[in-house]
């Protein structure tokens, strides 16, 4: 790992990278409307909103923290429920005084702790948590209280209906096993004995790969995943200008847009990530 | 005689290949790309590298600055001070880390950067911030594998 990369705390949770196609994704945004009670699907029109904040409007971002009445608890302890399993990730930003970067961001991990979480990884300006999912409101909600959220999204990803196939495809695969196994017992061929063994190995791999699976859907749905980034809110000063002369300046805030030179460097526009991911 | 005839052949070849080159982690695959080299994994995670001429001639204190305020005038948020980091060959450089909302989605965006007289070797990480920091050690260990060809 790169110094760069390396934060001074990290404590990495293994994640499953694909995700399945029969997994119901619905996302609040801060800048989107609260979605209807009715869902498009069984599943969405059962879930609750996810958390959210009071409404507030920053007037140093464009952005805007929206209010949602949402009664996250119970959907967190519906999400422990093994008949309604759902993922919780939140993305905040926010803005705090200058100087209280760091303090704020210890601050963010005892709030986690004390509700039974723990650190995930930790950065210059950010932090990621993973909070229990029935205190995840309650933990935003304390987040929200040591500054400014410019920034926030929860995403509520419905894992339900692939852990029940997990589960139907791991008595399935069980009960073959068993009959391989009843099978093996009573083969005197050397070559049916051999084919059992096979057939005996692939299955018992992919029983481990679906209770793996089942394993990590569980942890995830348990706890949820909040990341916090944290920008220090500069210091407005004064700014004299027309000076020249001396005294009797014109004061100006100060503009936060930094004059860049053009250098004939094409290749600083074609950085970022669209290029990078869809090109 | 038909050894200068190998040694020519193996120059033009290497001068026709790619003029930096990244290790692909495990579970990622090499894919095309106007990149020198880029690989990517199946949830999206690119990693790209690229060699661009040191023009105007520039140290990595300049290029740096000059990265991190277009990338800023294009709406990237930094979550990170600029670090200094080293790459697997040796090259000194900086790494630069950024978040960037693309509608409901939100990105990190990674950008390497090292400077020799001659050439900027510019290696790009991007992905899904969830999945991204999931894999932090896969990408960062390929960020750092980038090397200069010939």
């Amino acid at each position: 790992m790169s110094p760069a990369a390396t934060p001074s705390v990290m404590a990495q949770d293994s994640v499953a990278s694909a995700a399945p196609e029969a997994q119901a994704e619905m996302s609040v945004q801060s800048t989107s409307p609260p979605p209807s009670s009715g869902g498009s699907s069984a599943k969405t029109t059962n879930m609750a909103m996810p958390p959210a904040r009071t409404a507030s409007t920053s007037s140093t971002s464009a952005k805007t923290n929206t209010s949602a009445t949402t009664d996250a608890g119970k959907k967190a302890e519906n999400a422990q429920s093994p008949d309604f399993l759902i993922m919780y990730n939140g993305d905040v930003s926010m803005m705090v005084d200058d100087g209280k970067v760091s303090s704020t961001l210890d601050k963010i991990i005892d709030a986690s702790e004390s509700a039974g979480g723990h650190l995930g990884t930790r950065r210059d300006l950010g932090v990621t948590i993973r909070v229990p999912s029935v205190h995840f409101r309650e933990v935003l909600s304390k987040i929200g209280e040591l500054g400014e959220i410019t920034h926030q999204s929860i995403t509520a990803e419905d894992v339900s209906e692939e852990y029940h196939d997990a589960e139907v495809r791991l008595v399935n695969m069980k009960a073959a096993q068993k009959r391989l196994q009843e099978f093996l017992a009573k083969s005197a061929n050397m070559n049916d004995m051999l084919t059992l063994e096979r057939e005996l190995e692939r299955i018992s791999m992919d029983i481990d790969r679906v209770e793996g699976r089942m394993r990590f859907l569980k942890e995830h749905v348990a706890f949820s995943t909040l990341t916090v980034a944290l920008t220090a809110r500069p210091k407005s000063q004064p700014v004299v200008a027309g000076g020249g002369g001396g005294g009797g300046g014109v004061v100006k805030p100060v503009t936060s847009s930094p004059r860049i030179m053009h250098l004939h460097a094409g290749w600083l526009d074609n950085l970022g990530v669209d290029k990078l991911v869809n090109n | 005689m038909f050894r200068k005839i190998v040694l020519s052949l193996a120059l033009v070849t290497a001068a026709c290949g790619p003029v930096s080159k990244l290790s692909a982690p495990d579970g990622f695959a090499h894919v095309e790309g106007e990149y020198d080299d880029r690989v990517a994994s199946a949830s999206g995670i690119a990693i790209a590298t690229r060699v661009v001429p040191n023009e105007p001639k520039a140290n990595l204190d300049f290029w740096t600055q000059a990265i991190d305020l277009r990338l800023r005038q294009k709406g990237y948020e930094p979550y990170e001070q600029p670090q200094d980091v080293k790459s697997d060959s040796g090259l000194p450089g900086r790494s630069l880390h950024y978040v960037y909302f693309d509608g409901t989605r939100k990105n990190r965006y990674f950008v390497d950067v090292y400077a020799t007289s001659r050439r900027i070797l510019l290696v790009e990480a991007a992905g899904d911030a969830t999945d991204f920091d999931a894999n932090l050690p896969k990408v960062a260990a390929a960020m750092r594998s980038a090397r200069l060809g010939s």
